[in-house]
């Protein structure tokens, strides 16, 4: 991409160094005899959320959540005037998620890719539902997305949908029920929650859920991989059960910024 | 103390000359310190696009061309730099709801193209009467590895510099409007600098006054003509 | 604010957050003949500015900085590439500063905004021109591979003053660079899994930026509020030892005096920013 020129620009063709890895990554253990996983925990637990809202001042629902590695902002703005001056009865939702170029091991270019694009309509589909846009005529909501550090695409992913949920609730955006999310990796035959990226790189297939605890309803699946239907069902019920989780939470978060407010 | 590769003395600026009403467009000039030449058109107030429009002023929307090839960060800069320096001049607020353009193309750059900019862009707003509360003039210098502060430097003394200065001044009150200042330097010399870019900044508020003189003459003795 | 006006026949009374929004000039004024800024600092105090490094593990180099409520992220990702023909020894160093829309309402998605690209192009001029750091000590291999080192700054809340923000996390994240040992075998590049080479920084320029209120008042590190009323702003970057590295100054005209004390305010802003980056890279 020689053709930018609003970047300060590098040399044109640069690539990452070879590694030369002492250890091979085939030959980690991804679990102990006593089934725990390199960093402790069992194979369905999650890592644990770290989840603040309110940290943007411009915007009108913003939220920060981080599972140990993984680093996701998200702000809302909104509900605004659409651009486009033709009536619609129904509120727009747009979603934007925005890897930074530092965020995962190789660096990404600054422009929107094939992936983010992909990314970005997943979590439109994943948090749609949950919103009351047909509250909101002529409105539209604009959800940004930004990665700062990416510790596993799916395991990310889920993290981006539960933290722009929480964002659009501080937003005080009228909401069906909040949208949690959580993903399962499928690794020799083991369900591996809320896998990170080098339990991810071995996995044989994956699965995003995402879940509205109260209405006990799911807004949004992603399965990928060949599965077995019994271990597919197994992740489901292991996934909402870890929506759950992740809902008290995001509403111990929002307890907190009503507090904050109060005072 | 001619020891300048052009044979000039360390304080003296090159050749200035200026031409007025070279386009069709409300107002245009060209300025040029010695090689560096940029031309500089205005048009405006005109309608003004419904996204830009500002209830209480003109918006002023500036465009640099480069030489050659499409504009990058630092035409952005400039850009960035000729709205700031003419928001504060321009009185805005007798044309509210309009647009004054001001389109600015480099010709040469042969060193100090930001103070021409800003030279050729005052000339052109006269032009084409755009009323302002102040003209704006700008000088650039450097100080080379000598530690002497050349005025008005051509491109090949820009290079290899300690720091490199550009200063822009008004000229009722002739106090700073606007100022880069690059490089290593201490207090004194940017001081130092400073003094000597705001006389020289003097020096082209008169020839400003020369070419308006001229071009005025010559319309009354072509009115008179007539 | 309608006590103030008692003198007035009809007097028009509305909540100060509505004043603010239909005349901002007059609102900061009120304040600043007060001797005081709406958010309750006066004109010299700087707001709370903390710095966290190494907070990125995907990056080589990573540094967060928050001045205020204003929050910018810098990472610095090492790529290898051959070098300039006519600087066979040289490595690169590519600054770039992402305004992303969910920092503010005022950026929109796409291409960098003319904001983004004018911060991009004062950092680079500031890093090339006052030589931040010697680019030969980025060689691999002369004439055939160096590295480049992309630092890519994020601004995650937009509250003012982003390019004191922005220098402060360039600078501390370049000190939190560890490259790992690169050799240059058969036209590849081959690096160790430890990371432990740092950078040699010849410099470490810090910047503090002002604005200017009614042509007197000197509003030091303005927040977005203030930056936006007043259009004007006065950047000073000094070194270690107090050498002026970049004065940039646009908007209404300003006085020598008032430089000066731009710049003594700049150097007296240095030794905090050193203290606040020491105490840093002890909490790492």
């Amino acid at each position: 991409m020689s053709g930018d020129r609003r970047r300060i620009q590098g040399p044109e063709v640069t690539v990452a160094p070879i590694i030369i890895k002492s250890t091979d990554r085939e030959k980690i253990q991804l679990k102990d005899i006593n089934g725990q996983r390199r960093d402790g925990r069992n194979l369905e637990d999650i890592r644990p959320i770290f989840l603040k809202t309110g940290l943007i001042s411009q915007a009108n629902g913003s939220a920060y959540i981080e599972l140990r590695r993984t680093k996701i902002a998200c702000g809302v703005y909104g509900p605004r005037q659409t651009k486009i001056p033709s009536f619609s009865g129904r509120g727009n939702l747009n979603c934007e998620i925005k890897f930074t170029p530092f965020s995962c091991l190789k660096r990404r270019q600054p422009y929107r890719d094939a992936q983010e694009k992909e990314l970005s309509q997943l979590v439109y589909e994943a948090l749609a539902p949950s919103i009351r846009l047909d509250l909101l005529p002529k409105s539209t909501i604009d959800i940004y997305i930004s990665v700062l550090e990416n510790d596993g695409m799916a395991s990310c992913f889920a993290a981006a949908i539960t933290c722009a949920s929480v964002a659009v609730a501080d937003a005080g955006i009228e909401m069906l029920d909040q949208v949690a999310a959580c993903s399962a990796s499928y690794i020799d035959g083991d369900i591996y929650m809320d896998s990170d990226l080098v339990e991810e790189q071995r996995e044989s297939g994956s699965l995003i859920l995402s879940y509205m605890p109260s209405l006990n309803e799911v807004t949004h699946i992603l399965q990928s991989g060949k599965v077995e239907v019994s271990l597919t069902t197994q992740a489901i019920e292991q996934c909402t059960d870890a929506c759950s989780k992740i809902y008290s939470v995001m509403n111990h978060s929002l307890l907190e910024s009503v507090k904050n407010k109060i005072q | 103390m001619a020891n300048r590769a052009d044979k000039r003395s360390f304080s003296t600026i090159r050749p200035i000359s200026i031409s007025q009403s070279l386009l069709s467009r409300d107002g245009s000039a060209s300025f040029s310190f010695g090689k560096t030449k940029v031309l500089c058109s205005v048009n405006g107030p005109a309608e003004v696009k419904l996204r830009d429009e500002k209830l209480d002023k003109a918006t002023i929307d500036v465009v640099v061309r480069p030489l050659v090839g499409t504009p990058g960060t630092k035409d952005k800069t400039h850009e960035y730099i000729l709205r700031s320096a003419f928001e504060s001049v321009i009185q805005s607020g007798l044309h509210p709801r309009t647009q004054i353009q001001i389109v600015s193309q480099v010709m040469m750059d042969d060193g100090s193209i930001i103070a021409a900019a800003i030279n050729a862009t005052t000339m052109a707003l006269i032009d084409a009467g755009i009323p302002m509360k102040d003209i704006v003039a700008a000088v650039s210098c450097v100080i080379n590895k000598e530690d002497q502060i050349l005025l008005d430097p051509t491109a090949q003394e820009m290079e290899n510099v300690k720091s490199i200065h550009t200063f822009a001044f008004d000229k009722s009150s002739s106090s700073l409007l606007f100022c880069e200042s690059l490089g290593l330097f201490t207090d004194d010399q940017y001081f130092n600098c400073y003094e000597l870019c705001n006389v020289a900044a003097g020096r082209i508020f008169e020839e400003i006054r020369g070419a308006i003189t001229n071009k005025l003459q010559e319309y009354q003795g072509y009115q008179t003509e007539l | 604010m309608g006590n103030e006006n008692n003198n007035l026949k009809s007097t028009i009374t509305f909540e100060a957050e509505t004043f603010r929004r239909i005349q901002p000039e007059e609102y900061l004024r009120k304040f600043i003949q007060q001797q005081v800024r709406p958010d309750g600092r006066s004109f010299n105090h700087f707001r709370k500015t903390t710095v966290n490094l190494s907070c990125i593990s995907t990056a080589d180099g990573s540094s967060m900085v928050r001045i205020g409520n204003t929050t910018v992220v810098c990472g610095i990702k090492a790529e290898v590439s051959e070098p300039n023909v006519n600087l066979p020894n040289e490595g690169y160093l590519v600054p770039n500063v992402d305004l992303s829309p969910i920092c503010s309402p005022r950026f929109k998605p796409g291409p960098p905004s003319e904001q983004a690209q004018v911060l991009s192009e004062n950092l680079n001029k500031l890093l090339k021109i006052s030589k931040v750091i010697d680019l030969k000590t980025l060689c691999i291999e002369e004439g055939k591979a160096v590295w480049v080192l992309f630092a890519d700054i994020v601004c995650v809340n937009y509250d003012g003053n982003v390019f004191d923000a922005c220098v402060i996390a360039l600078i501390s994240a370049l000190m939190n660079v560890r490259l790992p040992k690169a050799f240059y075998e058969d036209g590849l590049v081959k690096a160790t899994e430890e990371k432990s080479i740092t950078l040699s920084i010849i410099r470490t320029p810090y910047s503090a930026s002002f604005a200017m209120f009614d042509g007197q008042y000197l509003l030091v590190d303005p927040n977005e509020m203030e930056e936006s009323i007043t259009k004007d702003g006065t950047t000073v970057v000094v070194d270690e030892t107090g050498q002026l590295c970049n004065i940039w100054k646009i908007g209404s005209s300003c006085s020598p005096e008032q430089l000066k004390t731009c710049i003594s305010k700049a150097r007296d802003r240095y030794a905090d920013i050193t203290s606040i980056i020491e105490k840093a890279k002890q909490a790492i």
